[in-house]
């Protein structure tokens, strides 16, 4: 069960970071998070029933599908949060919500009210580690966030474009007076965001089922990871996605699957009251 | 090199500059003396795009650049070293200084350029891995400074180099300042500090309240009765 935790976090913190640079870069808290696992999911569902194959190998393409698109919504975003308005902050809370509605309801009204869901050639299987059996679905989805945690990390911290994304987040201004046109990074790291998280949705949808409601969850997720990581502190969402896999598991199992979102928000309310940079202090 | 020429800025109802003009020649240090609220700092954001003068004209070899965006014009040549440092806290020294090279300027530049900054602060060479934010407020300003000069820049823009520092450090810049202008490095500085600014600048101008109330060679000013009741404490 403690290993059914971890694997769940695996995904979680794929979805958490993309989250959690949106906000460092731009300060855009981006309510529509929970809407481009759902369109992703989705996306897979499509590709799938229509060109055959497994959905695994749709990866790939979907990420570049949904870098498209937050590359494409992006100046809309910008517009919203930039310049002259008075709470930019706010003003991109308001406008994502929008777009969550807007996702929402479009999925509705296509695909209606049916759980769909998406098989892949690994469901139902299972590896076997010594007296442990793990569901090879559930492994495979947190190698891929794991995999995919690595290689935005080794962007971040490696590469001169991470050095400039990260330096946006932390003082855009100054980036800014070095060469910098922050508002393409802006675009970059949405793009790439998009592109990520939506690519997860397969994997999500997999794992789970595909509804025009599901984002909502996973809205919740990313905002508690990103409140206990700190909020724009990236590292701190690996560990908060951690723990947040964990608690899910030992809810479901000793209390019960309900009570689920109830802890989620006690123990968010706990660290925002204790410590409201992040269980690591590090937040904005 | 640099023109301003008869800039007005306001913030909202409020003016900061008011018909502000100044020249900049190339291979000088011209200073902008002037206390706390004259408008200095103002000055240098207009310069470097942050804000867009109301009236008047910026012009950069010739060029007008009075309504480019910051990056445009830090790419033409105009390094701006703003007031309180603004180092990157979480980013490295080397990746601080990173930030300061243009793409445009290519690898092998970058690397003499890196070079010659570590010449000038040996310091930075030796704590290259240490996070910025861990950095003594001397240290910071030498990284300022240096991230600064990484992008090969026409014209360093120096807002208040001195500002929070030990004298002994406070010495040690004014001293680099003098060092790069000898190397033949244009620098436009504003200080609060008019005595250590005026001893090193050929050229300056005296800012009050907005206006530009008084300018000539810095040896000149040093003698200036106004300048020296005002700004001298003598």
């Amino acid at each position: 069960m403690l290993i059914d935790g971890l694997l769940i976090g695996g995904l979680i913190i794929v979805v958490g970071i993309g989250f959690s640079l949106c906000f460092g870069v731009m300060h855009i808290v981006d309510f529509a998070v929970g809407e481009w696992v759902m369109l992703g999911a989705y996306t897979g569902f499509i590709l799938v029933r229509y060109f055959g194959h497994d959905p695994m190998i749709y990866l790939p393409l979907v990420f570049l599908i949904f870098c498209a698109l937050g590359w494409a919504i992006y100046p809309l975003i910008y517009r919203a949060v930039s310049g002259k308005r008075h709470n930019p902050v706010l003003m991109g809370l308001v406008f994502t919500f929008g777009l969550s509605i807007l996702a929402k309801g479009g999925a509705l009204s296509v695909w209606g009210y049916h759980i769909q869901s998406i098989t892949t050639w690994l469901s139902g299987k299972s590896l076997a580690l010594g007296p442990l059996t793990i569901p090879a679905l559930r492994f495979s989805g947190f190698l891929f966030g794991i995999l995919i945690t690595l290689l935005l990390m080794l962007f971040l911290y490696k590469t001169r474009l991470g050095i400039t994304i990260r330096a946006t987040a932390q003082d855009r201004e100054m980036a800014n007076l070095l060469g910098t046109d922050v508002r393409k990074v802006g675009a970059l790291v949405y793009s790439l965001y998009a592109g990520v998280t939506g690519m997860s949705g397969i994997l999500i949808g997999a794992l789970f089922s595909i509804h025009a409601a599901m984002g909502v969850k996973y809205c919740t997720l990313a905002f508690f990871v990103v409140v206990l990581a700190g909020m724009g502190y990236v590292p701190g969402v690996i560990i908060a996605g951690l723990i947040l896999g964990l608690l899910q598991s030992f809810v479901g199992v000793y209390i019960g699957g309900r009570y689920n979102l109830v802890a989620l928000f006690m123990v968010m309310y706990g660290v925002l009251l204790i410590t409201p940079k992040g269980i690591l202090r590090r937040g904005i | 090199m640099l023109e301003v020429k008869q800039i007005s800025v306001s913030y909202g109802l409020a003016p900061a500059l008011w018909e502000v003009s100044l020249s900049v020649r190339d291979g000088k240090i011209v200073a902008i003396v002037g206390s706390n609220g004259a408008g200095k700092s103002t000055l240098m954001k207009a310069i470097s795009g942050l804000i867009h003068p109301g009236e008047g004209t910026i012009e950069f070899d010739q060029r007008r650049i009075d309504h480019l965006p910051p990056h445009q014009v830090a790419r033409m040549g105009i390094a701006h070293v703003p007031e309180g440092r603004r180092i990157f806290p979480h980013l490295t020294v080397i990746e601080n200084l990173k930030m300061g090279v243009l793409p445009i300027k290519g690898q092998k530049r970058a690397q003499e350029i890196l070079n010659n900054v570590f010449n000038l602060f040996p310091i930075l060479a030796e704590r290259q891995r240490q996070l910025g934010g861990t950095l003594s407020g001397g240290q910071q300003q030498m990284l300022a400074i240096g991230r600064g000069l990484m992008s090969d820049p026409k014209i360093l823009l120096l807002d208040e180099p001195s500002l929070g520092l030990a004298p002994i450090i406070v010495d040690m810049v004014f001293e680099v300042i003098t060092r790069l202008n000898s190397q033949g490095q244009t620098i436009l500085l504003v200080e609060q500090n008019a005595f250590l600014s005026l001893e090193v600048a050929q050229y300056a101008y005296v800012l009050e309240v907005g206006r530009i109330v008084l300018e000539g060679e810095a040896t000149k000013l040093i003698d200036d009765p106004h300048i020296k009741k005002a700004y001298l404490g003598e």
